[in-house]
Parts: structure tokens; sequence; C-alpha cells
């Protein structure tokens, strides 16, 4: 028996979605966003527009995004709205062409990634969004300024931040992400890292399809591909596990498909990464508090699309053995969506005077 | 804390504690809910028609009725903290850390284990019933974990139940505000006439403070009076809305927290039964609203959400002072 009427009951539930938290991770590839309604959904972050009337009246659309915009690339002009995770048209070279340009992609990504979220028509969206840790004010500004027009209220955070919150870990944590352009080390210590707590190495995921290019054409000069066809293989065989299956790959030879055995230049080209990373955590380590310097090296997340290396987290450890005494290395389940999930927790877990405060 | 029963249903204060002890313990541990706004829940419990029994069986009988009632009571509440006292015949308990789902279980529960109590008077068998009268505070309720208020709110629910026929438990909702609406049929007129007047007042007051004798507006005397009651309406339509929208918010976030405590709550369960304890509710409320080991990093997330909405509101303020500079 229940004291509450089905009537009350549904009027508590129309409640309970009464507000949509959303945790968006706005990367230079990628866009994801994970909400408390359970919705979990990435986009390439691509915008494009139509170039001309024609284009318009075939794609029957004002704009496309991800692997649609990329796929019709030629009859739109495209935009890649974020560098360094840092908005083009609002950072330091603010003089960057186009941004006007820049920043209308940037809005309509924003209300893309929302959409996603499929927030109910009666609805408040609350937003935390991730924002790389080295992000000027200014950069952060721009980012507020166009997302405040696609949700209700809206906050930034330091991307790594995210990434350690949503695993529950505190203070003290070493957040290694891996994404296309840029691997972020960053110490954490409290919300905000300042830029001595930062390391960013160029060395990251468009670093690794370049690496494997290289060695491909230097094994098998024959062997046609593609830059987007290297990065389909990395992505479906990287590893730097010791002992592998051989990895045999079929690639064009004057047109007709050939098998190779690409096992060597995978594993070469994805244990190129690791050394840099390493040497950045020694920094890092090394520059921390004497005291808590060990416990720094227990607690090392690794994220990013780029951590889905097969068994990279052990490849670093061991690194970080011979180099710096030694090292645990953790892969947070979900590397695509850590930053999103780590800014949902946020969001969930701000207070809502917060909240409406900055509305 | 009061991790046991701290009780003294023998209504004589022959008690481990006396009745007035622990209603100085009661009150601490209504401070205590309050501070860190765990749930309280507050019963007052009378057995229907005890004069009666009396009468029938004998004084003796009532006794042994009552401390029969203690009895059920004690029994019932076993795992969860409880603080009470019988006043003449009735109870009064506090249970802190029991939200109002698990007091109106306990509740049915009691009621069911008393129906039950039929005990021998001589030859005579006697049927027991109760009457309970509850009240709750909760999440969001600071500032109204009044023990008297929570004693006069549980009063006001047991005479409810009495009077609907006893064998019942009934929670105590507050009295609708019903607005006085003074009877307007029939002097609508001279209501009209006298606002006029009152109005009228009002502009001559006002031109007069500006040193200022009324002017007569040109004849136009009923249009500024239109006028300003309009205004008035305005103003009034805009603090409604204002209104409306705090409700709202208010609502949505009582939600989000009762829907936390919920989740939270029947995670924590699921968790401790997998592992085959099961501490009762005291513990659990104890564990999800941070009054145990997991305090410090509660602690530290709070500091870290302020911390975070600080740094957003100095950026927000800059944006605004861009723009605003921006628009100049
Ligand atoms: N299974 C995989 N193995 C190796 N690399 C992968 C795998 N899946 C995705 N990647 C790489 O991860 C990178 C994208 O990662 P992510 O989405 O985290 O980047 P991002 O956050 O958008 O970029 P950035 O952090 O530079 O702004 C790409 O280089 C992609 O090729
Ligand atoms: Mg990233």
């Amino acid at each position: 028996m229940s004291n509450k009427s089905d009537q009350a009951k549904a009027k508590d539930q129309d409640k309970d979605h009464g507000v949509l938290y959303i945790g968006i991770d706005l990367g230079t590839s990628r866009t994801s966003v994970a909400a408390s309604n359970g919705v979990r959904a990435t986009v390439p972050s691509f915008v494009g527009y139509p170039k001309d009337v024609v284009s318009k009246k075939l794609l029957k659309k004002d704009v496309l995004f991800g692997d649609e915009a990329l796929e019709k690339r030629l009859s739109l002009k495209l935009y890649r709205p974020l560098e360094h995770g840092v908005l083009k048209c609002g950072g330091d070279k603010a003089a960057a062409e186009d941004a006007e340009g820049n920043t209308r992609a940037a809005r309509d990504l924003l209300t893309e990634a929302v959409r996603m979220a499929k927030p109910r028509k009666d609805e408040l969206v609350y937003a935390v969004i991730g924002a790389p840790a080295q992000a000027s004010i200014n950069s952060k500004n721009a980012i507020l300024e166009v997302a405040r027009e696609s949700v209700d209220s809206v906050m930034l955070c330091s991307e790594p931040f995210a990434v350690a919150y949503g695993q529950d870990l505190l203070e003290d944590v070493l957040v290694i992400d891996i994404g296309a352009g840029t691997v972020d080390l960053c110490r954490m210590h409290g919300t905000m890292p300042e830029d001595s707590d930062q390391i960013t190495l160029e060395t990251a995921g468009d670093f690794v399809d370049a690496e494997l290019s290289k060695r491909i054409s230097q094994a098998y000069p024959q062997a046609q591909f593609s830059v987007g066809m290297i990065k389909a293989i990395k992505e479906r065989h990287s590893t730097v596990a010791e002992t592998t299956e051989p990895i045999l790959v079929d690639l064009p030879v004057n047109g007709k498909p050939t098998s190779f055995d690409l096992t060597e230049q995978i594993r070469g080209a994805c244990q190129a990464i690791v050394p840099p990373i390493v040497e950045g955590l020694g920094k890092l380590i090394g520059t921390f508090d004497p005291e808590f310097q060990d416990k720094l090296k227990r607690r090392v997340l690794l994220a990013g699309g780029g951590s889905q290396i097969k068994a990279l987290d052990s490849a670093i450890e061991k690194a970080m053995h011979e180099m710096l005494g030694s090292g645990k290395v953790t892969r947070i389940e979900e590397p695509m969506y850590g930053g999103a999930n780590g800014a949902l927790k946020i969001a969930h877990d701000m207070p809502e005077e917060y909240w409406e405060k900055l509305k | 804390m009061a991790e046991f029963p701290i009780v003294d249903f023998s209504g004589d204060g022959g008690g481990l504690f006396s009745g007035e002890e622990i209603r100085r313990l009661m009150g601490v541990e209504c401070t205590r809910a309050e501070r860190y706004g765990y749930p309280v829940a507050a019963m007052m419990i009378a057995v229907d028609r005890l004069e009666q029994l009396g009468d029938l069986y004998g004084t003796e009988s009532r006794d042994t009725i009552l401390d029969e009632v203690s009895t059920a009571l004690e029994r019932n509440t076993r795992e969860s903290d409880l603080l009470g006292f019988r006043i003449g015949s009735h109870f009064f308990a506090l249970f802190p850390h029991t939200a109002r789902k698990a007091a109106l279980g306990l509740a049915r529960r009691l009621i069911g284990d008393t129906g039950k109590l039929t005990f021998d008077e001589g030859s005579a068998s006697v049927s027991v019933t109760l009457s309970i009268g509850l009240a709750f505070r909760g999440a969001g309720e600071a500032g109204r974990y009044d023990l008297d208020e929570l004693r006069s709110e549980v009063t006001t629910a047991v005479l409810q139940a009495i009077s609907a026929g006893g064998d019942r438990a009934v929670a105590y909702t507050p009295p609708k505000d019903v607005p006085q609406v003074p009877d307007l049929k029939g002097n609508l007129d001279e209501l009209g006439k006298s606002l006029e007047t009152l109005l009228a007042q009002k502009v001559a007051a006002i031109f007069e403070s500006m040193g200022q004798s009324l002017p007569d507006f040109g004849g136009h005397r009923k249009e500024v009076l239109a006028l300003a009651v309009e205004k008035m309406e305005l103003a009034h339509e805009q603090m409604r809305r204002e209104h409306a929208e705090r409700v709202d918010l208010l609502e949505r976030r009582l939600a989000k927290v009762s829907q936390s405590l919920e989740l939270t709550e029947g995670e924590l369960r699921r968790a401790l039964l997998a592992k085959g304890v099961d501490p009762g509710v005291a513990s659990i409320y104890r564990t999800v609203q941070g009054l145990s080991d997991v305090e410090h990093d509660l602690e530290l997330k709070r500091e870290m959400m302020a911390a975070i909405f600080e740094a957003n509101l100095e950026l927000r303020t800059q944006l605004s002072e861009r723009t605003g500079r921006g628009s100049h």
C-alpha cells in the first residue's frame, strides 16, 4: 500500500525530468556528450555549410555535422571550429581568418551536441563543458558565450579535472589524455590546474598516423593508401603488446588488393608515443612535493581516444618502472567518454543554487 | 547520537532516563538532524478506546495494555534509532534517520502487530487497535526541525486518526492557506468607490511629498486613476510570475534531491545485501548523508564545486563587462 496517489507520483516523475544535466567534451577531433537521461553520443568535430544555393537544395540542409559533413565536403564550406580544444575565433590568435564563421560553427556544434542529448521540451538544460586546462581566459569566454545560447545554464571546468573527478579520484592524480592533435598530461591537486601542472605534447593520434604512413612506405613502397585508410587501420589494430598475432592488412598495389604484414609497423608507430609521455610524467612528478611523489606515481589515469591502443597501460607502466622506479597506470572505462562522463558527474554534484545563479 | 532505544515507556519516570532527559535528547537530535540534513520522523501513538477497556476490565488492564504496546514498539524498531516516552496514555517517539516511507512502514507494522495482540484478562480476550499520528522533516526543511512543532503536528494527526475511527496511521498535512476573501457580492460598487478614493489619496500624498499640489489632470482624473490601477496590476502580475518561477525551481531541486537519495539508497542496499549485511535504514542514511568515512570526500567535493562555480562566476562577470563595454 502506498499513501501517494498515482497522480502525485506522475507529477513527481515529471519533476524528476525537470532538469537535464549534460557533460560535454569539446575535442578537436570529436565532441562527446553524456547526459543524465542516460544518453551517450559523439560526433566528429566538423561543421559544414552548403557552399551555394544549389548544394543547399541538393543536401536539403542548412548545416551538416561530423562524418556526413566530411563525406559531402566538396559541396560544403567546412569548419573544424576547435584547435587544441580552443575556439579558433576567440583565442589569442583572434586574428584567425574567418573568426565569424568559426564562431557560428562552434555555436552550431554545441547546439547539435545538446540536441544529441535529447532533452525534452519542458526540461531545463544545465551543462558542464570540459575545456583544456591551458585554455586562455579569452577562449574560455568565447566558449561560454557561444554555449549560453543553447543551454539554460553552463559552466566550464578543466578537462583533466573532469576526467579525474569522473573516476572519483579527487586529489593527487596524473591524467594522460591522448587525443588526435595533442597528448595532455596534467597533474591534479585541486580544481584548477596551473600552467606548471600541465604539459602538452604533439605526439598524439595524428602523429601515430603519420608515423605509420612513413613506416609502411619505407617497408612496402609499392603499397598505396590514403590518410583516412591509415587512421582506420590504426584504430582497428593498434597495439604495443610485445607479442601479437601477425597483423595482416589488404592494401592496393596498382589497384589490386594485396596482403601485407603490418605487425612491426603498427607496433612501432604506436610505441613511439610512449617515451615522450613517460618523460613528461617524470617532469610533473619530479617537481611535485616529494612526500606525495610516490602516491602520484600510483595514480596515473589514461584517457582519450588514443588510449585505446592495446596494452598501452602496461607499456607506460613498464617504461615508468625503468625511468622513474615505479608506476601504476589505470586506463579508464569508456575512454572516449572520460571527459564527458566526468563533466556530467560535476554537473550533477553542482548545487542547484550555483546553477540558478549562472542562469 | 542515539544508537539504541532511549525510552521511558513506563510513564512513571522509572526508566534509565527521565522523561525530561529524553525530551532534551530529542531536542539535541533534532538540531543535529537539521545541521546534517538527515530526515527524522515523529510519532504519536494512542490506544483506541482505552478508557472503555479500562472501565470494562478494571484499571490494571489499562497498564497491561500500555505495557504490551510499548513492548510492540520496541520490538518493531529494534534496528533503528528510537527516542521516546509516554505521556499518560500516549506514546511520543522520535526516529532519527527515518524518512517518510520508512516511518509509514513502521506505523503499519505497529498497527498490524498490536492488532494481533489479544491477551487474556480474566476470561475475556481483548483486542487492541492503535491510532498513530506522524510528522516528518527532511532535506530542504532546514529551520523547521522544531521538536515542539513536530509534537503539535503529530498531536493534530493522531486526533485525526482517532476521529476517523482509529486503527490507522495518519501523516500530518499542513492546513491549506485559504486566503480570506471578503464577501464582495453586492457591494462591488461601493468597493470601487472607496478604492478610487484611496487611490486619489495616495496620488495626492505623492504630489504633496514632492511639495506640489494635486493638479486636476485637466479633468482626466478618472483616466489617471485607471492608469495607476493598470500599472499596479502589471506589477502584481510580474510578482506572481517571478514567484511561480521560484517555486518551479525549488520543486525541481527537491525532485532532484529525492531522486538521488532514492538512487543512492537503492544502490547501497543492493551493495550491502550482496555482502550479506542488512544494516537497517539508519546506517544507510548515515552513509548517504556523509556522516561516516566518506564525509571527508564529500566535504572536498563541496569545496571543489564551489571553486568551479566561483571561477565561472568570474568568467561570467568579465564577459558581461566586455559585452557591456562593446555595446556602448
Ligand atoms: N582504437 C584506437 N586505437 C588507437 N587510436 C585510436 C583508437 N580509436 C580512436 N583513436 C584515436 O584517438 C584520437 C581521437 O581521440 P579523442 O576523441 O580523445 O580526441 P579529441 O579529444 O577530439 O582531440 P584533442 O584532445 O586533441 O582535442 C584520434 O587520433 C583517433 O585516431
Ligand atoms: Mg580530448
